[in-house]
C-alpha cells in the first residue's frame, strides 16, 4: 500500500505533509546522520566487548 | 496474645507481653537468631501480627531439597514455617469471614503486608519472601513489582512487591539467589517466562561451568548473563570502566522496568527502582539527563532485608538496616536482562536521540520549536512498549487532541524506545512537551529507526515503517499544545 494514500487520521480536515519533497534531500540526511553517530557507535561496540571481557574475570559470591 | 499457640497456624499479635520473642519461641526450630534478626530489622515498623503457617510446603526449598539436601547423611526437615505479617491484628474467626464477604477480604488483604517462608537451612533460614514495599515504611521511590495470591486458611490475598530470598550458602550463594529475585519477578509479571526453582537457576549454568556446580561457590558474571540468555532474557552487560555513562545507563534501564544484577567486588545485588529528588535541579547548563537527578537505587541484597537504598554518595558501614553499605562508586559492573526483541541498547539509543533531537538542522528542536528554547530542557529516556504507550494516550491526552489521535492510529513495533522532552520547570511537575518515539528493533546504525518526532509546535510520522516500508516522514503542524503528565507506567511508587 503508497503510504502517501493512507490516512492516519480518518477524516482529518488539515493533511499532514511530507517532509522531504527531493528523494536526494532525504538522502542527504541519511548521510549525515550517520556519519555523525557512527564513531560514537564505533565506541560502544568497543566497549561492550571490553564489558564482556571483564566479565569472564569477575566472579560473584 | 498468641491464638491457637499448639495449631498448625498459631496467630501472634503483639501486646504488652508478646513480643518478637515470642515468635522466635514458636517458630522453631526453623527461625534463628540471624533470621529473626533480619525480620525484626524488615518490619519492626509495621508488622502488629503474624500468623505462623506450620509444616508448609515451599516449592522453591522443596527443590533444592530434593536434589541437594536430601542426598547428605544428616538431612534437615523437608518442611518450612511461612509467616505472614499484617498490620494489625487478625483473627481465625476474620480469615473465615473473608471467605464469604468480597468486603471482608478487601479489609484483611488491605493490612497484609506479606510473607516469608522460613527455611530449616543454616545459617540463613529467610526463604522465599514477598512483602510490600510498604512494610519498610515509606521510600519516596519507584519500583519495579510484581503480585502473587497467597491462600491462608482457605482465604486468598495478593500481595504486590519484588521477590526476595537469601542464599542457603550450599545450593545457593549470593550469585544463584539474585538470579532467582529476577526471574522470579519475570515469572510473576509476564506469562512469557515459566517459574524457575534454584536449583534449576544452578543448572541454567552447567553448560557454562568447570567441574562441579554444587555446593555453589559462586558464578562469574558472565555465567549469569548466560543463564538470564536461557530463559529468554538476553542481556546485556556494562562494566563502569568502559562506559562514560554508566550511573544513566543503570538508570535508564531500571527506569525502563527492567531490574538488573548489580555487581559489586565479589557481591550481586538486584537493583529495580530508584528514589530521585526531582525538585533539586542539577547543576550545569546544558540539557539535564532525568538520571541527574537519582538519588539513590532501590536494591535487594540477599545478605540483608528488602527494599534497601544503595544511594549515591554516603552511607558506609553503621548505616540501618534499610541502607545499603554500598554507594554508586561500589558498583563495578551490571547486567541488564533485556526482553528478546529489544536490539537497540539504551547508549545506542541515546546517541542516535540526542542526534536527532540536539543537532539535526531539519529535525532538531532548535529548528522546528521555538517554545522548547525557554529553560533548560530536561530528556527522559525509557524502554517501554508499544501496547502499554497507547494505553495511557488516553489518560495523558499527549498535550494536543491531533497527536493522540495520530499515536493511536500509528502501527507501533512490540518495544518502543522513548525519549521525553521536557524542561526543569515542567518536569518538576511531572509534565512533559514531547517525545520522540524509536524503535527498539532496529540496528543502531540505521537512521530511519524513529517512528515519530513530537514537539509543542509539530509532529513528524514515519508513514514508511508503519506500513513495513521505506522511511516516508510526514509533519503535522500544531496549535495550542499544552504541557501533559509523563508515562508512568513502568514504576510504582513506593
Amino acid at each position: 500500500m503508497d503510504p502517501n494514500k493512507i490516512d492516519l487520521i480518518p477524516e482529518q480536515e488539515s493533511k499532514p505533509e511530507p517532509v522531504f519533497t527531493k528523494p536526494e534531500d532525504y538522502e542527504e540526511f541519511c548521510r549525515k546522520f550517520v556519519e555523525e553517530v557512527g564513531p560514537e557507535l564505533e565506541k560502544q561496540r568497543e566497549a561492550r566487548q571490553q564489558s564482556e571481557a571483564e566479565a569472564k574475570q569477575r566472579w560473584m559470591r | 496474645m498468641i491464638d491457637g499457640e499448639n495449631s498448625v497456624l498459631p496467630i501472634v499479635t503483639f501486646d504488652d507481653k508478646t513480643d518478637w520473642l515470642a515468635l522466635h519461641r514458636i517458630a522453631q526450630p526453623h527461625l534463628e537468631r540471624a533470621g529473626l534478626g533480619r525480620l525484626v530489622a524488615a518490619l519492626s515498623t509495621s508488622a502488629k501480627c503474624i500468623a505462623v503457617e506450620r509444616e508448609y510446603i515451599d516449592k522453591d526449598y522443596r527443590d533444592t531439597f530434593s536434589n541437594f539436601h536430601s542426598k547428605r547423611f544428616s538431612t534437615p526437615r523437608s518442611r518450612c514455617l511461612r509467616l505472614h505479617f499484617f498490620d494489625r491484628e487478625v483473627t481465625r474467626a476474620g480469615f473465615r469471614e473473608a471467605c464469604l464477604d468480597a468486603n471482608k477480604l478487601e479489609a484483611v488483604n488491605d493490612h497484609y503486608l506479606g510473607y516469608s517462608v522460613i527455611r530449616p537451612t543454616k545459617p540463613n533460614c529467610i526463604g522465599r519472601t514477598l512483602l510490600t514495599p510498604a512494610s519498610r515504611g515509606p521510600a519516596s521511590a519507584f519500583a519495579s513489582l510484581c503480585s502473587e495470591r497467597v491462600s491462608i486458611l482457605g482465604t486468598e490475598l495478593e500481595i504486590t512487591g519484588f521477590p526476595f530470598i537469601s542464599q542457603d550458602s550450599d545450593v545457593t550463594v549470593c550469585a544463584e539467589s539474585s538470579l532467582w529475585m529476577v526471574l522470579r519477578y519475570f515469572s510473576n509479571r509476564y506469562r512469557l517466562y515459566p517459574e524457575t526453582y534454584p536449583f534449576q537457576v544452578v543448572n541454567l549454568t552447567k553448560d557454562y561451568s568447570l567441574g562441579r556446580i554444587i555446593p555453589s561457590s559462586g558464578l562469574f558474571i558472565w555465567q549469569m548473563a548466560e543463564a538470564l540468555r536461557r530463559v529468554g532474557r538476553p542481556p546485556l552487560i556494562y562494566s563502569r570502566a568502559n562506559f562514560p555513562d554508566f550511573d544513566h545507563l543503570l538508570y535508564t534501564y531500571i527506569e525502563s522496568g527492567i531490574p538488573v544484577l548489580v555487581g559489586l567486588r565479589e557481591h550481586v545485588v538486584v537493583a529495580f527502582g530508584h528514589s530521585s529528588n526531582f525538585g533539586a535541579t542539577p547543576p550545569g547548563a546544558g540539557t539535564i539527563l532525568t538520571s541527574a537527578y537519582n538519588d539513590a537505587l532501590v536494591v535487594n541484597d540477599d545478605n540483608h532485608v528488602p527494599y534497601q537504598l544503595l544511594h549515591r554518595t554516603g552511607a558506609g558501614s553503621g548505616a540501618g538496616a534499610q541502607t545499603s553499605k554500598y554507594n554508586f562508586k561500589d558498583i563495578i559492573d551490571f547486567v541488564a536482562p533485556l526482553p528478546e526483541k529489544v536490539f537497540l541498547p539504551a547508549e545506542s539509543f541515546q546517541t542516535v536521540v540526542t542526534a536527532i533531537l540536539e543537532r539535526s538542522s531539519e529535525f532538531g528542536h532548535k529548528a522546528l520549536s521555538p517554545s522548547l528554547q525557554n529553560g533548560r530542557l530536561v530528556l527522559r529516556l525509557f524502554l517501554t512498549t508499544g501496547k502499554s504507550f497507547k494505553k495511557h494516550l488516553g489518560t495523558r491526552k499527549m498535550g494536543n487532541s491531533l497527536v493522540e489521535e495520530a499515536y493511536r492510529n500509528l502501527p507501533l513495533p512490540h518495544f518502543v524506545w522513548v525519549c521525553e522532552i521536557s524542561n526543569t520547570d515542567a518536569y518538576s511537575r511531572h509534565e512533559v512537551y514531547g517525545e520522540i518515539l524509536w524503535d527498539a528493533t532496529r540496528n543502531a546504525h540505521e537512521p530511519n529507526g524513529w517512528i515519530a518526532l513530537h514537539y509543542p509546535e509539530v509532529l513528524v510520522v514515519d508513514m514508511g515503517s508503519a506500513l513495513n516500508s521505506e522511511q516516508n516522514l510526514f509533519q503535522f503542524k500544531l496549535q495550542d499544545s499544552t504541557p501533559y503528565p509523563l508515562y508512568k507506567n513502568n514504576l510504582q511508587p513506593i
